[in-house]
């Protein structure tokens, strides 16, 4: 008796040790890195490409490849809806797909223009489907830009993401609000969005890794961003290059420092742009509203090579031009968008803000005005006083 | 206090959110206020009768009010009651359980493993049960609240503002479920109250206004986090939240912390239903031997809560339609029913005698 009490005990816990069903074991699991999905408009059939963690190149645990292991490997997969490509992944894949932990989701332009609502939702119904990775737009065919290898950091997911780290805090290129979830939140309030554009600089792929770490040539078809894709409701409806990216997310409260060359009063100087304070208010003024945009603006001389206020008088100036630009630009832009539909500096989500407006309905939101005013304040922060 | 506050958030937390952001829109957070008010009023009836019957839990209650044979029925009802709500309970946990991290895992699992640890805290006495909640308590409200503060990096003011633009007081009004669940559910509570040394209503009460400034909060930052066109359709909002919450480029993943959390929640709300649901059974038959009501018990509610909905649709109609009306039975119609025939039984007979008989029946 006493001995089958002691037997009890001893396997008792065993059972409620849970997780018999679901346990996963680490050597079983193909880590997906990124995510590609693509769709043929003509048989509505979809492809998915996993960027799977090659466990042997040892990057997820020491960051870098041993020997001349692939870091990922590229799986493509297709089915009639992204629903089935869970089935059909296990024709290839020899391990449990693991998608909780991937960095970065690339879609490609023909599929961005027919529609993303179809792949928004398969991962959110998802309770491990995260939304809170960068979804990219291929500026480029899908296919080459998944099998490619990028230099430096092995894993291009890694890549991608933490470029778009780099150029949210330093360019004016990249809004923080590029998520999935950024996404779906501003389709779902009838917003426009715009996601960076990701493409390949040359026409061939890099998809040996071993050419890639043996080559000197960073360029050489790496991936790089250029420009945006203005999104409204689920639909890719647009382009935006480098330099309309910049007001559109100054205007939107980036805190990126942009470096840029200005034309100030007859004269260039390149100075460093960091938005400080942003206000948008409305007011109700003879019977339409007025989005009144405050911008705060520092800039910073750290590379003004070409000439600083010497007096100041000149500063003065130069802060005033500079305000004038920042106003313009904002305005123009403001406008060159609207004339195509898109409310890209979120001009009905700042009205509806006013009790007024919200009392005169959505007609009032059509002639809605918008003024910019800039606060320019030049920071001196230069190692020179005065160039040379 | 602390007992009632983990109580009433238990499963709340899990099931609610979703459907009160989809009502209450950007003012959400209000909703809970209104239901709690009157979850309040109506616990202060509970007081009320338990006030006319000191040291007498609610099994007790309705013995001495309406005699042996009606007061046991009613006794009955209240046990059924009891394991009713258990069955829903443990439900609740399965699903989110299946829906996120343990797909594979059969429910029956769940809710036998949670049963027996349930039913062996519940053998153990109710001061086991009340120390357990003493003892978990902060370890539930400090992560918890530090894995939503770790969230905020995605906190967006557009998303709360304008406050009170939504018709919110008809869309309180239309609400009557809220208040029918969890405010409602608080009845089984008056298990406990002969074990209160002193004060247990004030300490129901206290706990009632903790749990709705908890919801209120935990509505507010929901909506500030998610905004409400994702967390009015997201099955679990909270779980969501905290899923993309990232401290850094190396913790991603620390949802975990929130399933325990609201594991331990839940398990908490299932120790209360089956201490109550056994001393229930306890009080009114008083058998030798104990442990054939743990063993019906799990039968019991492992069978209730496979079979207490088909799926979670047929959960939120049942909700939506039937909860208020059908807690309003055990929760207003029979408290009310009690009082009533204790003002006729003091009116017909002196009220020293039950004062006496009140005393000898106790445990």
């Amino acid at each position: 008796m006493q001995a089958l009490r002691k037997l009890m005990i001893a396997v008792l816990p065993a059972v409620v040790l849970a997780g018999c069903w679901d346990k996963a074991e680490m050597n079983e699991l193909a880590l997906v890195s990124m995510v590609g999905a693509d769709s043929d408009p003509e048989t509505g059939r979809k492809m998915v490409y996993y960027q799977m963690i090659n466990p042997l190149s040892g990057i997820s645990v020491q960051g870098a490849p041993s020997g001349d292991q692939a870091p990922v490997y590229t799986y493509e997969t297709s089915g009639r809806s992204f629903g089935e490509i869970h089935t059909t992944i296990y024709k290839l894949l020899p391990r449990k797909l693991f998608v909780s932990q991937y960095r970065a989701l690339i879609v490609s332009e023909k599929m961005a223009k027919e529609g993303l609502l179809d792949l928004v939702n398969m991962i959110e119904i998802q309770s491990n489907g995260r939304t809170s990775v960068p979804l990219l737009i291929a500026g480029s065919p899908l296919a080459q830009l998944m099998k490619t290898f990028t230099p430096l950091e092995s894993v291009p997911a890694d890549s991608v993401s933490s470029r778009l780290d780099m150029l949210e805090r330093n360019s004016l290129l990249v809004d923080k609000n590029i998520r999935v979830n950024n996404l779906i939140e501003r389709m779902e309030r009838s917003e426009p969005i715009v996601m960076p554009i990701v493409k390949l600089i040359s026409a061939d792929s890099m998809t040996k890794s071993s050419d890639r770490i043996s080559y000197i040539d960073a360029n050489r078809s790496n991936l790089t961003s250029d420009g945006g894709a203005v999104i409204v409701n689920y639909r890719m409806v647009g382009k935006l290059d480098d330099e309309e990216l910049v007001w559109y997310n100054l205007a939107n409260g980036g805190r990126g420092r942009h470096i840029k060359q200005f034309q100030v009063n007859g004269k260039s100087v390149t100075l460093e742009m960091r938005l400080k304070r942003m206000k948008r208010s409305t007011e109700w003024r003879e019977d339409r509203p007025v989005v009144t945009l405050d911008l705060e603006i520092e800039f910073l001389t750290n590379f003004a090579t070409e000439n600083m206020p010497k007096t100041y008088e000149e500063m003065k100036r130069l802060e005033n031009g500079l305000a004038q630009i920042v106003e313009d630009e904002i305005t123009s832009f403001y406008n060159k968008t609207k004339a195509k539909g898109w409310d890209l500096l979120r001009i009905r989500q700042a009205a509806e803000q006013n009790r007024k407006v919200r009392r005169h309905g959505a007609d009032a939101l059509k002639s809605a005005e918008l003024k910019v005013n800039v606060k320019s304040r030049i920071a001196h922060t230069a190692n020179l006083s005065q160039p040379y | 206090m602390f007992l009632t506050v983990n109580y009433i958030l238990g499963t709340t937390l899990f099931v609610l959110p979703r459907g009160l952001i989809q009502q209450g829109g950007k003012s959400a957070w209000l909703m809970p206020w209104w239901a709690g008010a009157a979850g309040i009023v109506i616990a202060l009836i509970w007081i009320w009768l338990s006030r006319h019957y000191p040291g007498q839990s609610l099994a007790q209650i309705p013995v001495k009010a309406l005699g042996r044979f009606f007061g046991g029925a009613v006794s009955l009802l209240f046990f059924f009651h009891m394991c009713m709500i258990a069955g829903f309970v443990l439900r609740n946990l399965s699903d989110f359980l299946n829906s996120t991290i343990l797909p594979e895992t059969p429910k029956s699992v769940f809710h036998i493993m949670f049963l027996l640890v349930a039913c062996y805290a519940a053998a153990q006495g109710a001061v086991n049960v009340a120390r357990f909640n003493m003892i978990v308590t902060p370890f539930l409200f400090f992560p918890f609240w530090l894995a939503m503060l770790a969230a905020t990096g995605n906190w967006d003011w557009d998303r709360v503002q304008p406050v009170l633009s939504s018709d919110i007081w008809g869309k309180m009004l239309e609400n009557h479920a809220f208040i029918g669940f969890p405010f409602m559910e608080g009845i089984v509570l008056m298990m406990l109250f002969p074990l209160v040394r002193q004060g247990g209503g004030k300490a129901l009460v206290s706990g009632y206004a903790v749990a709705i400034l908890s919801l209120s909060a935990m509505l507010f930052m929901i909506v500030g986090l998610l905004g409400i066109e994702r967390s009015s359709r997201l099955m679990f909002p909270i779980y969501t939240i905290v899923q993309e919450a990232a401290i850094g480029e190396v913790v991603v993943n620390i949802h975990s912390v929130i399933s325990v959390v609201l594991l331990s929640l839940i398990f908490i709300k299932l120790l209360v239903l089956v201490y109550a649901a056994y001393e229930c059974l306890n009080q009114l038959f008083r058998p030798e031997k104990q442990w054939p009501i743990f063993l019906a018990l799990i039968i019991l509610l492992s069978g209730f809560a496979q079979t207490v909905y088909e799926n979670l649709i047929q959960d939120q109609e049942y909700v939506k339609k039937y909860t208020f009306v059908f807690n309003s039975f055990f929760s207003l119609f029979l408290p009310c029913l009690l009082l009533a025939a204790t003002w006729i039984r003091n009116a017909v007979r002196p009220p020293r005698g039950r004062n006496a008989s009140g005393g000898s029946a106790k445990r």
